[in-house]
């Protein structure tokens, strides 16, 4: 169904009214950041633009802010050089909110119940507060390549959540490695963003770390996106052959309780692995297995204040 | 032992290298998966994979061969065995019927012949692994069967003892023709002839020239098994007189001076009753147990069915494998 040609969309317009696209309602989280934001617009972060917001930041002299209604008198009699002082404000200001997608083929794990549907609701969920939050978003998606027909540039456009759910559940996710996220890092704006990362991270060491230091700049939110059974199978017993998506290796695991017991300690293993890199780069991870919570990255950021 | 293996439909072979498929594919449908390498290592499962890949292999190999129809071919395999070539060389002359007292055998007591034949049963019975030739002799010496190790035959052979004799003793052209039947017979074990009579005879010089060239060409030993009748002289007999001392009047003693001569081992036995007669046959058989190496050929073996039944455990393996397949990783 994906065609090679970037010049094709690997999703139709008309999918916009499958019954699979109208079953992902996009559910909003509040997000909120410590540093402030840097966008010009007013909006809805803390920010150090000077601008007219509740946020005392400094006296000026009047000529350098002529906005007489901000004049304090007491600044001004204080003044030894006599001249008239007025409060300066920061506004809060608007932030890009990125998303980086990997759309490799590991993604596609789960069939329509898996990894992808995940991915898609987090994604619709993320544009969604965006929008609510008046902040702009863009969308970006890379598998060995940056995929240009699933791109969205920084935009506050309305019922982006729905376009986006439309055209992530139809995106045939493909590819062996995903050293297209190091083009889709590039695409990122430059001035600092809050950029979710969506993953299930199997990657090799030396990229996760490559493309978490060119997003040094940024407020980084790594979201593990796991299936239920990323390592442990749903089955106790019997003979289960597997094909890595992405390698094309196959193994045969004779599911039995002594190797569920393995399992769950190498998924637990992998994960404290990935959490230890992440926090290595200054940024906490949120992990999703299964199931995606809009209340947990809520309860994410306000934990981080 | 080598395994002589081959098939009757050699092109059912060209479709060997099916062999290899069940290490293309696995026999179970494989479901995706992420990260397969991130999976921990686990050896049973690792060996169960190969097993199943071995198993495919091996019905399919097996189920090919079969149809191919393997067998191991007819070949000879050198044995050895404690067994020599032996020719019987009988004397057939009229007094063999004769009992070791020199009368006419009646009910009560077996005559010489009978005697030599039961008690040549016995030994011959006993000795599986030689090869048997009879000869007889008589004025002119008889062929009666060549080396075999067909029993049947040379007990057959030897039951000719019970028939009536012939004539007189011609002991020369017996030899001779005893030792015709190791002529172009390759040199397998050790080679000896029995030489069974009640009397000797002069041999003449001629006979004798070819005697003593051919015995240890041949490299034959052989046994003289005397039937003594009372009161007749022996090999052994030393003469009374020196004018006694002739061919013709100690036919004996001179032929067993002969045999002396012959450059090859030699011994004589001398049995005046049947009991004598066992024991110098259990002497014969003692001395003959030196090992010899014979060819023993071993038929066709027909290896198909097991072939058949092999991928069919290898079958049963699979199905088991297939019985115990998940057909989902995930719920």
């Amino acid at each position: 169904m994906a065609s090679n040609n970037p010049a094709w969309p690997r999703y139709s317009s008309n999918r916009h009214f499958d019954n699979n696209y109208a079953s992902v309602e996009p559910e909003e989280f509040h997000y909120r950041i410590r540093q402030p934001a840097s966008g010009l617009r007013p909006g809805f972060h803390r920010s150090i633009q000077i601008g007219s917001g509740d946020q005392f930041r400094e006296y000026g002299s009047l000529l350098r802010q002529p906005d007489p209604r901000r004049l304090d008198l007491r600044a001004s009699l204080r003044d030894p050089l006599q001249q008239l002082q007025v409060r300066i404000y920061n506004q809060r200001s608007t932030l890009t909110v990125c998303l980086l997608a990997d759309l490799t083929a590991s993604m596609s794990f789960g069939g329509t119940g898996g990894k992808l549907r995940l991915l898609t609701e987090i994604a619709a969920s993320i544009a969604l507060s965006a929008f609510r939050t008046g902040d702009a978003f863009a969308f970006y998606a890379a598998d060995t390549i940056l995929r240009q027909e699933l791109l969205i540039p920084p935009t506050r456009r309305s019922g982006l959540p729905w376009q986006i759910a439309g055209q992530l559940y139809h995106a045939a996710p493909a590819g062996n490695h995903a050293r297209g996220m190091l083009a889709a890092v590039q695409r990122v704006p430059a001035r600092t963003s809050l950029i979710f990362l969506v993953s299930d991270f199997h990657w090799p060491n030396d990229l996760l770390h490559e493309v978490l230091g060119r997003l040094s700049g940024h407020i980084v939110v790594p979201l593990v996106s796991w299936s239920a059974h990323e390592y442990v199978p749903a089955a106790t017993f019997g003979l289960v052959a597997i094909r890595d998506l992405e390698s094309g290796q196959r193994r045969l695991l004779l599911a039995r309780p002594g190797l569920r017991a393995r399992l769950t300690k190498a998924q637990h293993g992998r994960r404290s692995q990935l959490h230890r890199t992440f926090v290595s780069h200054g940024h906490e991870p949120v992990f999703f297995e299964g199931h995606y919570d809009p209340r947990q990255l809520t309860e994410y950021f306000l934990a981080r204040g | 032992m080598t395994l002589n293996l081959g098939v009757s439909y050699p092109w059912v072979l060209l479709l060997l290298p099916l062999v290899a498929l069940p290490w293309l594919q696995m026999p179970l449908d494989s479901r995706d998966h992420s990260c397969v390498a991130a999976l921990p290592a686990d050896s049973l499962s690792r060996a169960l994979q190969i097993g199943l890949a071995v198993a495919g292999s091996a019905a399919i190999l097996a189920t090919l061969l079969g149809i191919a129809d393997l067998h191991r071919v007819e070949h000879s395999i050198p044995r050895v065995g404690t067994g020599a070539h032996l020719v019987l060389l009988l004397d057939r002359s009229k007094s063999m019927d004769n009992t070791f007292a020199g009368r006419r055998a009646d009910g009560d007591e077996e005559s010489k012949a009978e005697a030599a034949r039961r008690l040549l049963s016995e030994f011959m019975q006993k000795r599986e692994h030689d090869l048997f030739g009879v000869a007889a002799f008589s004025t002119t010496p008889l062929y009666v069967l060549p080396l075999t190790d067909r029993r049947q035959a040379t007990q057959a052979a030897i039951d000719t003892l019970a028939t009536p004799g012939l004539a007189y003793t011609n002991v020369g052209d017996g030899l001779s023709l005893a030792l015709s039947y190791y002529r172009d017979l390759p040199m397998t074990g050790s080679r000896a002839i029995v030489l069974v009579s009640d009397g000797a005879a002069t041999i003449d010089f001629r006979t004798q020239e070819k005697l003593r060239q051919y015995f240890p060409e041949l490299g034959v030993r052989l046994y003289w098994v005397f039937l003594r009748t009372s009161g007749d002289r022996g090999p052994f007999d030393e003469p009374e007189n020196e004018q006694e001392d002739t061919p013709e009047a100690m036919p004996e003693r001179h032929l067993h001076k002969f045999f002396q001569t012959l450059g090859v081992p030699y011994s004589a036995y001398e049995a005046e009753n049947p009991q004598a007669l066992e024991q110098a046959i259990l002497q014969i058989a003692r001395l003959e147990n030196e090992p010899l190496v014979i060819q023993e050929k071993v038929p066709r073996v027909n290896l198909a069915h097991l072939c058949y039944a092999l991928a069919l455990g290898a079958l049963l393996l699979l199905l088991s494998a297939k019985l115990m397949e998940v057909r989902a990783w995930q719920a």
